[in-house]
């Protein structure tokens, strides 16, 4: 006893050789279990607190006075010891419940190679007492190749703990706006940042795999920590493209719910939310190897749960019609090099399969909702009817009846009595909106704005805004907007709608010229409620999916277009109707100059209703019959639903474009042009006024306040304004049928057959 | 620090610490490894040689001890209280399992320690030989399981059924497939006591549940006439986490409506046949299994009770009754009850006797097409009489009635039969006004040419009669908007909703909910928001009902007044005077003096109606519904009384 004391006071560096390796290999063995020895402790003169020692790994120092040789063979082996606390301590953390599915994955996966290290530790003790001739020497042959995978465990731990400090040092940048977006109400301060959880980990596993793939050794660590590490996330995508559920409860996933957005919005919702913002991807945390795949998986799920939303069950997939949509699927499956190694080590390559099928499973479904059970195709039919006035007589009748309604200041009119007329319209047997069952969805408006006023806004604010459909959207919205105090965004559109009248005044001014000031574009005209009258269409969720409030604000637009030139039509033949029947006009008046200047208004009102009708044949059957075939032709090869949305958009698109919407010269030009014919009309009953005064002046031969100068003058300003808006129109035509569509060729060739205007001296 | 005085000489051979620590794994303390209450776990003994090291070694190693104490107390404490319930007892034994399980190792470990120790045995190790880092090696998985445990048994004082399954799920959401495992397979053996509560629940609709563990209670003190509201509730602190809540509102559902097919739809055997028929064992694991077959005896039960509900006890007929009766259908029916009864209403109301009431329905019945109806139908209308105050006529107190009985009463509670009472008596009321203008109306037509006698009164009659049309036109818009677009379009909608026959009785309840209380609110009774246009129409029907009795008091004064003059007439033949042609005759004093008054009621009264309407109608427009502002739509076609209004 007193020896073995004696023994232990000694100075290591003062045994024999024989016996410092005996007490060295004894200590090591415990060192490497993170346990102090007797002559290799913690090296306490790097001055670090216990925290991050705890963190980095423990820093061991030998005995200063062991045996040169011996110390660095020592020296070698104890970065392991260090290796294993540090991991140990990662372990341990990492474990915890608030670090998600992939992280205790992936903590699992590292304590198997633990265990297995430990194992390696019992069987050198054993090797060490049972065995004579075991030596460090044989200590370091065993340990070698165990340092190499620890060394790899570690850097790879730590990579992790670096990140998760940086990502906390510039979480007020991040996780700000992903507080702002979440408004949840719980506070993010406790959350893990997404770079070191879920994808961030896959991310940090396949970068690091596909880095060091070159060591065969390192390699297949990896391939083994990223095969354990992804199954919780490939559970989580498998049950997110097979059944739209995303069980997340530690936010790691790639898609985010946003629950607060709900359908129940999309009705009045301008910007698509729903369908934009309910499922988004989580930019930066998608594992970069399923990035080729992440729009496929975002909108396999979010059909599914379209489909879920209106109360159909979603059914797990068959394994025969996997095998079968597999096989169909081979020919266009997504161009991704299928035998990389890191999808490999994944669930053997299996997912991606799995995301075709689901994707395409997805799609079906959606589809057949949509067409079949949802009649997409009978509903865009009834829109088409509605606003776009085909097979129309309901609409003519309901023009009649509400005609003294319709007549006064758009805000003294009653929407009530126009709905209660409209509905009397629909449902009246004999016209053909009868048969329509989707009748009943049709409602009457009344706009605020005029509609050149309002096309006027969107498209200038169009070019400077930065995304086109956003903002173009929320400023189509504008009237909305005045209505519903829109958040914080309005600020910018408040200061641009302001901005746009004047801008436009300004333009217009120079144009006009003469013509009565800023009657038709300026912003505090007053409209009749022939001018504000707009229809809206009743859609529910999912057809809104399709049929969104920004497809139907376009549709409103196109509708009050035609609507515009079928009154300015009406009223050109208003007037034809009082030259042909009025006892004034038609009477000879025998002066040979006023003949001459009722020849002239006879010639004026009648290239009026040709610009007129050639341009609503123009838009209707030229434009709208046209593009509606496409559409149809479109939607019966469908094989998406996004197909479906893209489109109808791009039907809607090129109608507002074709019909020269979306420009605002042609626009305000073609806005001149019909209000010179509207003032025209307006006109009339002063020239028939004027003519009885000439008549009697000129039976009488006595000069009388109303000269025929005056009233030819009167005539050729309006002559005048006409020729040089429709010349002005056709070369701006001929213009932009070079940069924007050629179909605007067709127009010019209807306008001016003859070359009329061609012919015309141009006299401004 | 410790390690001074702590004595780290090579004293002790490792086999006998081993010894100890086995020892020490199972809570014991062994010779030189003892339980230190301070500091709670156990500590070697200071005063023996061991090398420190070691020391920590053992410290390391007899964490497990500690574990093993935690649970081991838990079972026991718990083992013999039965209060903690059926789940619980379910995870005492699952405890119980594990630790023995825990037993065997340790019985392995000891064995090799005395294989070592035996001194007849060679005392050269072999490779399976222990050390105490061999030791901590093997025990790892064990060490994991035990942590686990405590964390368990820790977290799970005092909880019980659901709320207890739902913390062990709540554990399971962790990554590492060992600890996922392995507390999946704790939970599945702790659930099966609430799976089975669950199964008999939703096949039997039985609740076998003793400590009030399962997410649906019972209170046996209701009566069975309430079965479907009052007698089950939810327990949601007892509704596991991963059966969500439109599930557990299914299973909820299932069991109810099982009960309400045994005990108040008599249909004891079908539910027994269900029970006794093939049913798949529930447990835990496969969530969406779960569901389907949830799904699938829900459809099954709701159907089953929908079809009981609209076959042997005819739903739909009684719908169909209340709405032909008692909000006026049947149109034959109501004439011939409102000719029959006009006249004996405005009687004071107790003067009306109950069976001369009965009898005049009866008759009515017999003289309509509700004869043909179904008898058990025509045997629940009944009279009934409000209780009667002081003043009152028969008008105020009379009202049709449909008896109900079990199980139907569960759709047709009491409160939706008063509002059923509410909405007939509105309607009544209006169709007593519909009847008396229409008389007013007759008397103005058939009495035109003795009128016209008095050319005096002509532009007053005249007056009388526009005013009339006027109300005549409110009546019967009010009634169309009233019959069509409230009642018709609501109608429209319950068949709709009914026909889908999808959901269960709670979903039916809430569609002829929402049918009633669409009707009250359209039909002016009760509007959602303060503003309430029933004392404004009904003041619009009272001027119309006074201003048909200054019609009435008109109409004497005039016949009066003929007489007069007729008499004065003879008398005036008789003396020989020449007879003077009535036209031409004027009022004489008196009689001008008794018509003066009722030409000043009626005026009053009739702008007083206009004032009324006018005031009601500029509200309708306002609102936001849009059906009232139809209504004040097509009250107003022509913007008569908005002129009128203007111009006031």
């Amino acid at each position: 006893k007193s020896f073995e004391r004696a023994f232990s006071e000694l100075i290591i560096g003062s045994l024999p050789t024989q016996l410092q390796e005996y007490a060295i290999i004894e200590d090591l063995l415990f060192v490497m279990m993170g346990i102090e020895g007797k002559y290799i402790g913690v090296n306490k003169a790097d001055g670090l607190t216990e925290e991050i020692r705890y963190i980095e790994g423990i820093d061991y120092v030998v005995d200063s006075t062991l045996d040169p040789s011996l110390k660095d063979l020592a020296e070698r082996i104890l970065p392991l010891a260090t290796y294993y606390t540090a991991i140990g301590a990662f372990v341990e953390t990492y474990s915890e419940m608030k670090y998600g599915f992939v992280n205790h994955a992936l903590c699992g996966a590292i304590r198997e190679l633990l265990k297995e290290y430990l194992i390696l530790i019992t069987q050198l003790e054993h090797q060490f007492r049972t065995s004579s001739s075991f030596t460090l020497q044989k200590f370091w042959f065993y340990v070698h190749p165990t340092l190499h995978t620890m060394s790899n465990i570690h850097s790879l731990v730590m990579e992790i703990r670096d990140n998760y400090q940086e990502s906390m040092e510039d979480d007020d940048s991040i996780n700000g706006y992903d507080e702002l977006l979440n408004s949840d109400g719980f506070s993010k301060k406790n959350s893990i940042p997404q770079q070191v959880k879920g994808g961030g980990i896959l991310s940090i596993l396949s970068y690091r795999m596909s880095q060091m793939s070159g060591d065969p050794d390192t390699k297949k660590l990896y391939v083994y920590l990223l095969s354990k590490a992804s199954k919780p996330y490939i559970s989580m995508m498998h049950t997110w493209i097979h059944h739209g559920e995303i069980r997340d409860p530690y936010d790691e996933f790639m898609i985010q719910e946003r629950k607060n957005v709900k359908k129940e919005h999309l009705k009045e919702d301008f910007n698509d939310t729903y369908w934009e913002m309910r499922y988004t991807i989580r930019e930066n945390t998608v594992p970069p190897f399923l990035i080729p795949f992440q729009k496929k998986i975002l909108l396999a799920g979010k059909y599914l749960n379209v489909i879920r939303e209106c109360g159909i069950a979603i059914e797990e997939p068959r394994k025969k019609t996997i095998d079968e949509s597999v096989a169909e699927s081979k020919a266009d499956r997504t161009d991704v090099n299928m035998n990389s190694d890191v999808l490999l080590a994944m669930d053997g390559g299996r997912f991606v399969e799995n995301i075709e099928i689901a994707y395409k499973r997805a799609n079906r479904t959606l589809l057949d909702l949509l067409l079949k059970d949802q009649q997409l195709l009978a509903r865009l039919r009834s829109i088409k009817r509605y606003f776009f006035l085909d097979q129309s007589d309901f609409f003519t009748h309901f023009l009649d009846l509400a005609w003294s309604e319709l007549k006064k200041p758009s805000t003294q009119v009653s929407i009530t009595k126009l709905q209660s007329l409209l509905d009397l319209v629909l449902r009246n047997p004999s016209s053909v909106a009868y048969a329509d069952p989707f009748k009943e969805d049709v409602k009457v408006e009344m706009s605020s704005v005029g509609l050149v006023e309002q096309l006027l806004r969107i498209i200038n604010v169009e070019p400077t805004a930065m995304t086109r459909g956003g903002r173009a959207a929320e400023d189509l919205g504008g009237r909305r907007g005045e209505e519903s105090d829109g958040e914080g965004l309005d600020e910018g559109g408040g200061e641009r709608q302001t901005y746009a009248p004047s801008v436009i005044g300004s333009i217009i001014g120079s144009i006009t010229g003469t013509l009565v000031g800023g009657h038709s574009t300026g912003g505090g005209k007053q409209l009749t409620g022939i001018e504000a009258l707009s229809l809206d269409y009743v859609v529910t969720f999912p057809l809104s999916l399709v049929i969104s409030r920004k497809a139907l604000t376009k549709y409103q637009l196109l509708f009050r277009h035609l609507l515009y030139l079928k009154y300015v039509e009406q009223l050109l033949c208003n007037i034809w109707t009082e030259h042909f029947k009025s006892f004034h006009w038609r009477e000879e008046s025998g002066h040979p100059s006023i003949t001459a200047w009722k020849n002239r208004m006879y010639a004026l009102r009648q290239r009026m209703l040709v610009f007129i009708q050639q341009f609503s044949y123009y838009v209707t059957n030229e434009v709208l019959e046209r593009q509606w075939r496409i559409l149809q032709s479109n939607l019966a090869k469908l094989s998406t639903v996004d197909q479906v949305l893209e489109y109808h958009t791009d039907f809607l698109d090129t109608c507002l474009k074709e019909c020269m919407l979306t420009n605002a010269k042609l626009l305000r030009i073609f806005a001149k042009l019909t209000h010179t014919c509207v003032l025209f009309a307006n006109y009339t009953e002063k020239f028939r006024k004027s003519l009885m005064v000439l008549k009697s002046q000129s039976d009488g031969n006595n000069s009388g306040p109303v000269s025929l100068e005056q009233q030819e003058k009167t005539l050729h300003k309006f002559e005048d304004n006409f020729l040089y808006h429709i010349k002005l129109l056709i070369e701006a035509l001929n213009f932009y049928s070079a940069t924007e569509t050629v179909q605007f060729l067709c127009l010019v060739v209807r306008l001016d057959y003859n070359l009329y205007y061609y012919n015309q001296p141009s006299k401004r | 620090k410790v390690a001074e005085t702590e004595n780290t000489m090579y004293e002790i051979s490792e086999a006998l610490l081993l010894r100890d620590v086995v020892f020490v794994f199972q809570g014991i303390d062994g010779q030189y490894i003892k339980f230190d209450k301070t500091t709670g776990s156990y500590l070697v003994d200071s005063k023996i040689g061991v090398q420190r090291s070691t020391r920590e070694l053992i410290s390391r190693l007899s964490e497990m001890g500690c574990l093993y104490r935690k649970v081991h107390a838990f079972v026991n404490d718990s083992i013999d209280d039965i209060s903690i319930g059926l789940v619980g007892q379910a995870f005492c034994s699952a405890l119980q399992r594990e630790l023995t399980e825990y037993y065997k190792l340790m019985a392995i470990l000891e064995s090799q320690i005395t294989k070592e120790t035996d001194p007849n045995l060679s005392t050269q190790s072999t490779p399976h030989s222990l050390s105490l880092k061999r030791m901590l090696v093997s025990i790892n998985e064990s060490a994991e399981k035990l942590r686990l445990m405590a964390v368990l048994v820790n977290g799970c004082a005092r909880q019980k059924g659901g709320a207890l399954v739902s913390y062990i799920y709540m554990h399971t959401n962790h990554g590492d497939p060992f600890r996922h495992e392995f507390v999946e397979h704790i939970l599945e053996e702790v659930s099966k006591p609430f799976y089975e509560m669950l199964q008999s629940w939703i096949y039997e609709g039985e609740l076998e549940d003793p400590f009030e563990e399962f997410f649906v209670g019972c209170d046996p003190t209701v009566e069975e006439e309430d079965l479907w509201q009052h007698k089950y509730f939810m327990r949601t602190d007892m509704q596991p986490s991963f059966i969500s809540a439109l599930l557990a509102k299914k299973i909820f559902s299932i069991g109810k409506s099982l009960n309400f097919i045994r005990y108040s739809c008599h249909d004891n055997d079908w539910v027994t046949a269900k029970g006794k028929g093939t049913k798949s064992v529930l447990k835990y694991g496969d969530v969406i299994a779960l569901e389907h077959s949830i799904d699938a005896t829900y459809t099954k039960t709701s159907k089953r009770l929908l079809d009981i509900l609209f076959t042997k006890y005819k739903l739909m007929e009684h719908l169909t009754a209340l709405k032909r009766y008692l909000l006026l259908g049947q149109g034959d029916f109501v004439q011939y009850l409102m000719d029959q009864l006009g006249s004996g209403l405005s009687k004071p109301a107790n003067t009306l006797h109950r069976h001369n009431l009965t009898g005049t329905l009866e008759a009515a019945i017999r003289a309509s097409n509700a004869q043909y109806d179904d008898q058990d139908i025509l045997q629940r209308l009944d009279v009934r009489l409000a209780n009667i105050s002081a003043g009152d006529v028969g008008w105020d107190v009379f009202s049709l009635d449909y008896h109900v009985d079990s199980p139907i009463n569960t759709i047709f509670t009491p409160p939706t039969m008063i509002q059923y009472t509410e909405l007939f008596r509105f309607l009544w009321r209006l169709k007593r006004v519909e009847h008396d203008l229409s008389a007013a109306w007759r008397r103005q037509m058939t009495s035109a040419r003795t009128l016209a006698q008095i050319p005096e009164i002509e532009k007053d009659i005249n007056n009388s009669r526009l005013v009339c049309s006027e109300m005549i036109h409110f009546v019967y818009q009010l009634q169309y908007y009233l019959i069509f677009e409230v009642v018709g379009c609501s109608w429209d909608v319950l068949e709709t909703d009914i026909s889908k026959k999808s959901g269960d009785l709670d979903s039916l309840i809430e569609i002829h909910n929402r049918y009633l209380n669409d009707i009250t609110t359209k039909g002016f009774l009760r509007t959602s928001d303060s503003q309430d246009y029933l004392p404004s129409v009904l003041k619009i029907i009272g001027f119309i009902l006074q201003y048909k009795n200054i019609l009435d008091e008109l109409y004497n004064f005039v016949v009066k007044e003929l007489m007069r003059r007729e008499h004065s007439n003879i008398q005036a033949s008789r003396k020989g005077k020449p007879v003077e042609d009535r036209r031409n005759k004027s009022l004489d004093k008196e009689a001008r003096e008794a018509f003066l008054p009722i030409q000043r009621k009626l005026g009053e009264v009739a702008s007083n109606f206009k004032g009324e309407l006018v005031n009601l109608l500029t509200e309708l427009e306002h609102h936001k519904d849009t059906d009232f502002r139809f209504l004040s739509v097509r009250l107003d076609f022509n913007e008569f009384y908005h002129n009128y209004a203007k111009k006031v």
